[in-house]
């Protein structure tokens, strides 16, 4: 448990960020193009197909980087508890539960995303096979177990959970 | 028990989107959910057009704020509010009134308004907790001010004019904005220091301003102000609908960011990873509370709580009380526009047999559900203002109740007062 | 079914309105199945997209994670190209020509989709009628096809149907339908192509001025079980749910005919000119569809496309 964890973690989250990012752009520059596309009756298929595409990798493997950086949603009731135990104790089971859920998810992503390989559903506009965002849903959940597990073994050592919050804010 | 486990897990501070779906997978055997459909929904719900005006909005403000738009904007109003106290507040309201005017969402809304006027509220002295309060609660404004997503559903649904039903909404949204100005001039005497807003030093000092500084400030402002002319008039003139207005005004964003040399290249990355953390928490709410949706359609829940609802007999009063209670109850745990498709064909053939008018009835049933998204545990609003403004649950609180208090009466006037809905019939 | 065995509860979902024409016989379908089993199936229905779109829906059969549904395979075109075979424009221009050609149960049509469905496990149980496709629009009436030309028409993602307008000259606008009515209003698109019921009930006429009744596609639902679901059913019960599903089938046409009428007298009391084609425009039209035919045989099998054209040719029209 020492350098090389956060190093790969590191390197897990800049993959996971250039990931996001590309799907960022995708949405911003189909999106407008899909308004070009129709005020100038371009002879081109609907390209913003692709933004409801990079939603999935947006929305499941940015929950990844949302682990990472511990910037999950969540009630901070806990949080603001004086026994350092009790905050200790609640970030253990939620690490706990955390690698559960996203271990459930990386399975069922799993599922999905054999059945749309099986099916070879595709999207109406572009013809984009339904097994790619399927793909980043499963890809997603794997990351963000790995960030589950690394988590847990923080806890579980006592050491203090990542606060990134402020690495990021800056 | 369903519930109760759900808070337990919640107030472990474990994830909402998590802490929902665990709830619904320690129990899908239980109620014959297949674990197929636990994958597809949430898979199925983000893959939505109408979604992606969220993370456009959320990247729309990462850019103009570090862009500097955002500063040439408040620039301008404050020459024109300087007579004002506390002006920001009344800003975030009615930029969130004009956002509303834009998009039909209120989740948008939140998005948009909290990572732009959000961000100088608080370097103007708002606390993180009252600045997110504020932005979740104007986030309403989003679909009381026409056009409105759950107003088309209730609409297409229940059978009544679109049109109409925007006509109606006018009156509510424009009180909406009255009573949280209202509620804004009295709580920022409490929460600025001194009552007063701390200006930026390199903010022009307003009083000073006469018709000679204000042409150099606007004309300064120009690219910022140039966007909701854009956005607006592209919408209005069929140009782009308005979640395509969500990325025209990303591009509009980052070619003045970059032409004005405003952000490097690590900024623009740096922007990216911003908007992508903020999208992504919020989406992940959206995808895995869908699960929890599904379970209780399954479970006809909100079925059972409409039959004890609508078994109120006798007078219209009563029963929309009652109607008004339920929809509380229901908001607090469903996404709006699933309760709105719910909700609307189960509650509105009863309020018809009351002589209520469906037009009416339903203005009044898409703000009660809109005020769902300001009450936990599936606030969505609160959510996406805390991710926006950086601040903590429970620091928003105490400011969350004033503004539920004033929706509260808001939606009071709409459901007993008829006639400001009504009026539409006028026309 | 041993006597007295608790019963099989099963879920049955769709896209229609409440009370509209497909979901009463939804209902209606749940309720005689309940009766004629004698309780041993019960079948609670989820009308109005409740739980899923037509996509998901027959994902959801596909996987057995859904038991019933009444679904529009025309919209099913991602999954199978083949399932909006019948979006093939012109194929019928009359009630009457339906019947003959969509509702043979040994014509080409039923026989594509059921073995369509089939290969991706759904067992089809009947075919109910949806509606007639027609072109509302913002601009001027359409009464010929030169009045197609430039405008921005919103199509839903059919080959056939997309093809079709653009052959015809228009702008074919690819758009989600929860869009669409913003859309109208402040002129994104200039008009649409759903039949009376859709545009009654989805409120599409208040944003529109033109009606034409060009009846350029028939669409035709199925009523689909999920293949895990009828392997669990013995001999007797399949035979009542199919006798039960082609029952309610039947009278849901019947009574979708008779609201149609009616739909497009209200769109008309909404201040929208409705019209018809002349014997002309029809033709000129069918022109225009005649080459789409031809274009998208690679798409659905040139047997199969000839096969068509032989039974339409039948009518003797
Ligand atoms: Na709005
Ligand atoms: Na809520």
């Amino acid at each position: 448990m020492a350098g090389w964890t956060a190093a790969f973690e590191k390197r897990l989250y800049s993959i996971e960020n250039f990931v996001c990012s590309i799907s960022l752009l995708v949405m911003l520059f189909t999106v407008a193009f899909g308004v070009c596309i129709r005020f100038f009756d371009l002879p081109v298929a609907n390209v913003a197909e692709w933004a409801i595409v990079a939603m999935s990798p947006l929305t499941f493997v940015g929950s990844a980087m949302c682990s990472r950086m511990q910037m999950h949603i969540s009630v901070d009731f806990i949080e603001q508890a004086r026994s350092v135990l009790l905050r200790r104790a609640a970030h253990l089971v939620v690490a706990i539960l955390m690698l559960a859920f996203s271990v459930i998810y990386a399975w069922l992503g799993w599922s999905l995303f054999d059945d749309a390989m099986l099916s070879n559903e595709r999207m109406l506009d572009m013809g984009t096979p339904l097994y790619i965002p399927a793909f980043f849903f499963f890809a997603g959940m794997v990351f963000m177990a790995m960030h589950g597990l690394f988590d847990l073994a923080r806890s579980v050592c006592f050491k203090r959970p990542l606060s990134c919050a402020a690495e990021v804010a800056q | 028990m369903i519930v109760s486990s759900l808070l337990l897990l919640l107030v472990l501070g474990v994830p909402i989107a998590a802490a929902f779906a665990l709830v619904i997978i320690a129990n899908a055997d239980a109620w014959n959910i297949d674990p197929f459909s636990l994958a597809a929904m949430p898979f199925d719900t983000v893959s939505n057009f109408s979604l992606l005006a969220i993370p456009l909005f959320l990247l729309v403000g990462e850019l103009m704020n570090r862009g500097g738009l955002v500063r040439q904007l408040t620039s301008v109003c404050d020459l024109f509010m300087s007579r004002i106290r506390a002006p920001m507040g009344h800003i975030m309201v009615l930029a969130s009134g004009l956002m509303g005017a834009i998009t039909g969402s209120s989740v948008a809304t939140v998005a948009a308004i909290g990572g732009t006027v959000g961000v100088e509220m608080r370097q103007r002295g708002y606390s993180k907790g009252y600045t997110a309060a504020l932005n979740a609660a104007s986030g309403l404004l989003g679909v009381l001010i026409p056009p409105s997503i759950p107003l088309i559903l209730y609409g297409a649904i229940v059978g009544v004019s679109i049109t109409n039903l925007f006509i109606a909404s006018i009156v509510p949204g424009i009180l909406t904005i009255i009573v949280f100005m209202l509620i804004h001039s009295v709580l920022s005497k409490r929460v600025l220091p001194g009552g007063q807003e701390v200006m930026a030093e390199s903010a022009p000092s307003p009083k000073s301003a006469g018709p000679v500084r204000k042409l150099p400030v606007l004309m300064r402002a120009l690219p910022a102000l140039m966007l909701p002319v854009l956005v607006l008039g592209g919408i209005y003139s069929g140009v782009f609908t308005a979640t395509e207005a969500a990325a025209i005004a990303g591009i509009y964003a980052l070619a003045v960011t970059i032409l004005s040399r405003q952000a490097s290249t690590g900024d623009l990355k740096k922007i990216l990873e911003h908007a992508a953390l903020a999208s992504a928490a919020i989406l992940a709410i959206i995808a895995f509370t869908s699960i929890f949706n599904r379970a209780m359609i399954l479970e006809q829940v909100p079925q059972s709580i409409t039959e004890i609802a609508t078994s109120f007999t006798g007078s219209p009063i009563l029963f929309l009380l009652a109607v008004n209670v339920a929809l509380l109850l229901v908001g607090m745990f469903m996404e709006t526009n699933a309760a709105t498709l719910l909700m609307g064909p189960l509650l509105a053939p009863a309020a018809i047999n009351y002589g209520i008018d469906p037009v009416h009835f339903g203005v009044m049933l898409v703000t009660n559900i809109e005020i769902g998204l300001l009450t936990p545990p599936l606030a969505a609003n609160l959510y996406v203002a805390q991710r926006t403004n950086e601040a903590r649950l429970t620091e928003m609180f105490g400011y969350v109740m004033w503004f539920l208090g004033g929706s509260l009466i808001v939606l009071g006037l709409i459901t007993f007062v008829p006639a400001l809905t009504t009026w539409y019939q006028l026309l | 079914a041993p006597a007295g065995a608790a019963p099989m509860k099963l879920r049955l979902g769709h896209v229609f309105a409440i009370n509209s024409p497909v979901d009463q016989a939804s209902q209606d379908f749940a309720r005689l199945v309940k009766e004629r089993t004698q309780g041993e199936v019960e079948i609670t229905v989820f009308p109005n997209s409740q739980i899923g779109g037509d996509e998901s829906l027959a994902r959801d059969l596909s996987r057995g994670s859904l038991d019933l549904a009444f679904i529009n395979p025309g919209s099913l075109s991602g999954l199978d190209p083949l399932l909006d075979i019948h979006y093939l424009p012109y194929i019928v221009t009359s009630f009457d020509e339906a019947d003959k050609i969509f509702y043979n149960p040994n014509g080409i049509l039923q026989k594509t989709l059921r073995e369509t469905l089939t290969k991706h496990r759904m067992q089809t149980l009947g075919f109910f009628e949806l509606e007639f496709r027609a072109v509302t629009n913002s601009k001027h009436a359409v009464e010929k096809q030169a009045d197609l030309r430039g405008l921005k028409l919103r199509v839903p993602g059919s080959a056939g149907i997309r093809d079709f307008f653009i052959a015809a000259g228009a702008q074919a606008v690819a758009m989600p339908f929860p869009e669409l009515f913003t859309a109208l209003q402040q002129g994104t698109v200039d008009g649409q192509d759903n039949g009376a019921s859709i545009t009654h009930n989805s409120r599409l006429f208040e944003a529109q001025k033109f009606m034409t009744e060009t009846n350029h596609v028939y669409a035709m639902g199925a009523i689909a079980a999920s293949q895990r679901t009828w392997g669990k059913f013995d001999d007797a019960q399949r035979k009542i749910l199919q006798d039960t599903a082609n029952e309610v089938a039947a009278n849901e046409i019947a009574v979708n005919r008779k609201l149609n009428a009616e739909y497009m007298g209200k769109i008309a009391a909404g201040g929208v000119k409705v019209s018809k084609l002349s014997p002309e425009a029809l033709a000129e039209f069918r022109k225009v569809a005649d080459g789409v035919w031809t274009k998208l045989e690679p798409v659905y099998g040139k047997d199969r496309v000839e096969a068509l054209r032989k039974e339409v040719k039948a009518l003797g029209r």
